[in-house]
């Protein structure tokens, strides 16, 4: 007697569960995936520090190379509620942020067109606030030294007397 | 059974990039134009310092309040450890530090916007102190308004 072997029968599997939950699965998933947001990047080398050359009070007098400047000192002062209540450059008031850059740009002497080599002449600027200020517009200060090219900057302790 | 596999990868590459440093999330960075690039990788040697409002340090896993002497003091400690390594490492490397800096890291400082001047300039001011000379502050680009966290 000779037995017939059956072949086994195709697998009926069911997977349409299993991929609705899986798709279920993605989709929670896609929908709660929050992208982190870019970030921008101010570069900048500090000198070494020695000690308490920070705690130096800017100097009184630039440093300044014939008709062009190496060092800017920009003083910030802050309001009563930190915001930003006035821009000084070498102890000379400037409008806001873009009495600032004009300023920078000026003494740099681009506008002038008297650069050395197309780059500024300005090297560093160093940047005194009053320590209330909010950090906000340290870096909208930063902003405008870096439209202008100026990207060395040095921060200095914060003004312990009001600025004028 | 492949269509199980194909969602577990998907799954994952989401994950992968949704894993960010949790106390990055928590500063609320300032807005600024320049500079023009934006990058998001990591530093090959690099400390992230983050300060948020009023005046509190995330980082090695703790929070320090830095307007207390304490706080000031375990930062101190915290970035000397750092630059130990950083030294013994380079020393066990032979390699120079980069840019005439005597340490070859960079301090990737994220402030809070509300954070005051003082409180960012004395972290600064110590970390300059113990050796650190490269720093990276960072900001939202302007057109990134929407007042996420």
């Amino acid at each position: 007697m000779v037995r017939r072997r059956r072949s086994p029968g195709p697998l009926d599997a069911d997977f349409t569960a299993m991929l609705d939950l899986i798709f279920n699965l993605l989709a929670f998933f896609v929908v709660t995936f929050n992208p982190p947001s870019a970030e921008l990047n101010f570069d900048f080398t500090l000198p070494e520090s020695k000690q308490g050359a920070s705690k130096q009070p800017p100097p009184d007098s630039f440093e300044f190379e014939g008709d062009l400047f190496k060092d800017v000192t920009i003083r910030l002062s802050a309001g009563a509620d930190g915001s930003l209540a006035g821009i000084a450059v070498e102890g000379q008031k400037v409008d806001g942020l873009s009495g600032l850059s004009a300023k920078i740009q000026r003494m740099s002497g681009t506008l002038a067109g008297m650069v050395h080599d197309g780059e500024p002449a300005l090297e560093t600027a160093q940047i005194v606030a009053d320590p209330t200020l909010k950090y906000v517009h340290v870096v909208e200060v930063v902003d405008a030294c870096y439209k202008c090219r100026l990207s060395k900057i040095n921060f200095r302790e914060p003004a312990k007397s009001p600025s004028p | 059974m492949m269509d199980v596999c194909f969602q577990l990868i998907i799954f994952f590459v989401l994950i992968m990039t949704i894993a960010k440093d949790e106390d990055a999330q928590k500063v609320k960075l300032p807005l600024a134009l320049e500079p023009p690039i934006v990058e998001d990788e990591q530093l090959p040697r690099s400390i992230n310092i983050n300060i948020i409002s009023p005046a509190e340090l995330l980082g090695w896993g703790q929070t320090l309040d830095l307007r207390s002497p304490e706080g000031m003091r375990k930062l101190r400690d915290l970035m000397r450890l750092e630059a130990k390594i950083l030294e013994e490492e380079q020393a066990r490397h032979a390699a120079p530090a980069v840019g005439g800096s005597k340490l070859d890291a960079t301090v990737v400082v994220r402030v809070s916007e509300d954070v005051e001047y003082e409180v960012f300039q004395n972290v600064i001011a110590l970390c300059q102190e113990v050796g650190f000379q490269r720093f990276q502050l960072k900001a939202r680009p302007k057109e990134d308004a929407d007042g996420s966290p």
